[in-house]
């Protein structure tokens, strides 16, 4: 085969894969909207479940978005800000990393494990939104404790020294010099995180249940739209059944689709900020 | 008063040093936590048996009904009644009249049928020895609620490390067997199967995006990637469900079209940004002058990238293909949805294949006793996983900073 045609074919193969990611991402999100749209109401997004709507399920979801981030993001930040401005880089410093970072990796399905065997059987929360909730939190402060750390890392020294040398003492300096600096990426990153948390389905299952009712307080069992859909998914047998997992699946793409384009507003944010 | 406020400052500053010091310790106490409820629940089957002692239960018998046990009368049914190994009579007095039991039990033996035996019972019951290491007595009479019922657990002996991870039966409610060898060799070949599926043409975007797209169209591409990893997983399933599975089982006329090669390509195209980003990634770092040597020595575009600009990224691709395994490994609810779920040790690419995390996240809600610490113990054998997975980047990252 001539040089020619072997680079020819290797080009073909690169558009070929190209081409299908960009395809299937299309394809999915295509055929989801196409069936999923007509059923878009009103009142499927603030029916009961009764009646067919989602307004329980998105509520249970919101319970739990706010529950974990208002535990993972006070305490990731803070968490970040001792490891990179106060400790000094000892070997328990960068142990304590590599264990954040290699729970990044731990399929989500064991924390749902864990909380259930802590919060919904150890502490007696049963099955509720906030054991759902604790268990996220605890699964995302990984994620938010390494982006605040890139965040933090990413401030250049000369702005902390400037503070200082002007008299501010560190703390002063943390907050209105370096946090603010190192702000926009944190919200890129807490911004993702409530994306995670909306798409994640096998702990939530274990800790929140899959009761229906719209939850009235937080010692209550929820579904969220990540269950409801897996539910509706396996269990449907009507047409209409079908129509409420589409228009839920169409939900959810459109609410990944609003948070990332919000993440990349707020990290073009970032760059410019930058330069 | 100058004094005074240096006071105050070091205060501020010895309250928020020691608030961030204190968050810190709670995060490293949560991941520390995770890991020891995770282990403690799932090691306890291999050290011991499931519980201390047999356990009697009495299922609806009423109030008015005398139960003496070993002629000790017996007042709150909803209670478990301990019993010692040996014989034991259960005499009961009912509107139908009075009966006794006999029942032996010698929980060491061998043979789990043997444990426990009704060995004096009334004509009209019915015994049923079908789960092992239980024996139920069915007493026939007249309730609204049913039949009455005894139940005789014996405790489960500590069960062996090598029949959890080679068994290949996974029969946890009947027949007390709990071999995980099916699941292990579904989740490889599934994982396996994404990663042939979905890492070539993985990197072969990422290829794209990092060497010959114009920056327009790579502006445009990385949103779309980030927008494909960002897609809830049960969304995948969703749509696998819907429209993969339906064309398996035209294309193969098969029965049911949820099978291994349904999970392989959803799971496929699901690592494919973890895959693709990593590749770009990494041939963004290698050096300009790799490729402007390997051109000035005549070779083409092409040939600079495959045989220059991906080796030298090497190890950030590896990473990538790793970072995907993991990914597959650990995805539950989508391949729950297309993957058929049977606890067999698939034989072809078209069989119904069961997962470690499917298996979890199906059964956690009614198990329980010792099938539920089963669970953990997956939970474990995941970790492991995860682990080896971890040090296996490690090392690729080392031999990256060798370089």
């Amino acid at each position: 085969m001539s040089r020619k045609t072997k680079d020819l074919l290797m080009k073909a193969l690169i558009m070929f894969s190209t081409i299908f990611t960009v395809g299937v991402l299309v394809i999915i999100i295509g055929y989801i909207f196409i069936q999923g749209m007509g059923h878009l109401s009103f009142d499927f997004i603030f029916g009961s479940a009764e009646t067919g709507g989602i307004w329980p399920m998105i509520v249970s979801t919101m319970y739990i978005v706010g529950i974990s981030l208002a535990i993972s993001v006070p305490v990731g930040i803070m968490a970040a800000i001792y490891l990179t401005e106060y400790a000094k880089q000892t070997k328990f410093v960068s142990l304590i990393r590599l264990a954040t970072q290699s729970l990044a990796g731990i399929p989500s399905i064991i924390f749902g494990l864990f909380g259930l065997a802590l919060f919904v059987r150890a502490f007696g929360l049963n099955v509720s939104i906030l054991s759902a909730g604790f268990t996220l939190a605890i699964m995302n402060l990984p994620v938010i404790i390494r982006a605040t750390e890139e965040a933090l890392k990413s401030v250049p020294q000369s702005y902390r020294e400037g503070s200082l040398g002007l008299g501010a003492t560190k703390i002063q300096t943390i907050w209105k010099v370096v946090l603010p600096s190192a702000l926009p990426g944190i919200l890129t990153a807490v911004i993702l995180a409530i994306g995670r948390i909306v798409g994640e389905s096998a702990p939530v299952l274990l800790t929140a249940g899959v009761l229906k009712d719209l939850p009235t307080s937080v010692f209550d069992g929820g579904r969220t739209l990540t269950v409801h859909l897996y539910l509706l998914a396996q269990e449907a047998i009507s047409p209409e059944d079908f129509q409420i997992a589409f228009a839920t699946a169409t939900v959810l793409i459109i609410i990944v689709l609003v948070i990332n384009l919000i993440a990349r507003f707020v990290s073009a944010k970032l760059d410019k900020t930058k330069a | 008063m100058q004094s005074a406020n240096h006071k105050r400052k070091n205060i501020i500053e010895w309250f928020w040093k020691n608030l961030f010091l204190l968050m810190a310790t709670v995060s490293i106490i949560s991941v520390v936590t995770i890991g020891f409820f995770v282990i403690s629940n799932g090691v306890k089957p291999f050290f011991g048996p499931s519980s201390d002692t047999t356990i009697v239960y009495l299922e609806k018998f009423k109030a008015t009904d005398q139960v003496r046990l070993d002629g000790e009368l017996l007042t709150d049914f909803k209670e478990a009644f301990p019993l010692t190994d040996g014989e034991h009579t259960l005499v009961y007095n009912t509107p139908q009249g009075e009966e006794t039991i006999n029942i032996t039990i010698d929980s060491q033996n061998e043979d789990p049928a043997q444990t426990a035996v009704f060995s004096d019972e009334p004509e009209s019951s019915k015994l049923d020895d079908s789960v092992k290491y239980t024996s139920i007595l069915d007493i026939k009479g007249e309730t609204p609620v049913g039949n009455r019922k005894v139940s005789v657990v014996v405790p489960e002996p500590a069960y062996s490390v090598t029949d959890f991870l080679f068994g290949s039966e996974w029969k946890p409610t009947a027949l007390k067997l709990y071999g995980i060898l099916p699941m292990i060799l579904g989740t490889l070949g599934v994982t396996i199967g994404a990663l042939i599926l979905g890492v070539p043409i993985g990197i072969l975007t990422g290829v794209y995006i990092a060497e010959l797209a114009p920056k327009r169209v790579a502006q445009f591409l990385r949103p779309a990637v980030e927008l494909l990893a960002g897609i809830p997983s049960v969304v995948f399933g969703f749509f696998g469900l819907m429209v993969i599975v339906p064309l398996i089982q035209q294309i193969f006329g098969l029965a049911s079209g949820t099978s291994m090669l349904a999970a392989i390509i959803i799971l496929g195209v699901m690592i494919l940004p973890t895959v693709i980003s990593m590749t770009e990634t990494s041939l963004r770092a290698v050096p300009n002058y790799y490729r402007e040597g390997s051109l000035a020595l005549g070779a083409t575009k092409i040939q600079t990238i495959f045989s220059v600009t991906i080796r030298a990224a090497r190890s950030g691709i590896l990473t990538g293909v790793v970072l995907g395994f993991g990914r597959a490994v650990g995805e539950t609810m989508a391949v729950i949805l297309v993957a058929g779920n049977s606890p067999q040790v698939p034989d072809s690419i078209l069989s119904s294949v069961r997962t470690l995390t499917s298996t979890v996240a199906l059964e956690m809600s009614y198990a329980s006793g010792r099938h539920s610490e089963m669970l953990y113990a997956i939970g474990i054998v995941l970790f492991i996983f995860i682990v080896l997975l971890n040090l296996a980047i490690m090392r690729l990252n080392k031999k990256a900073g060798d370089h």
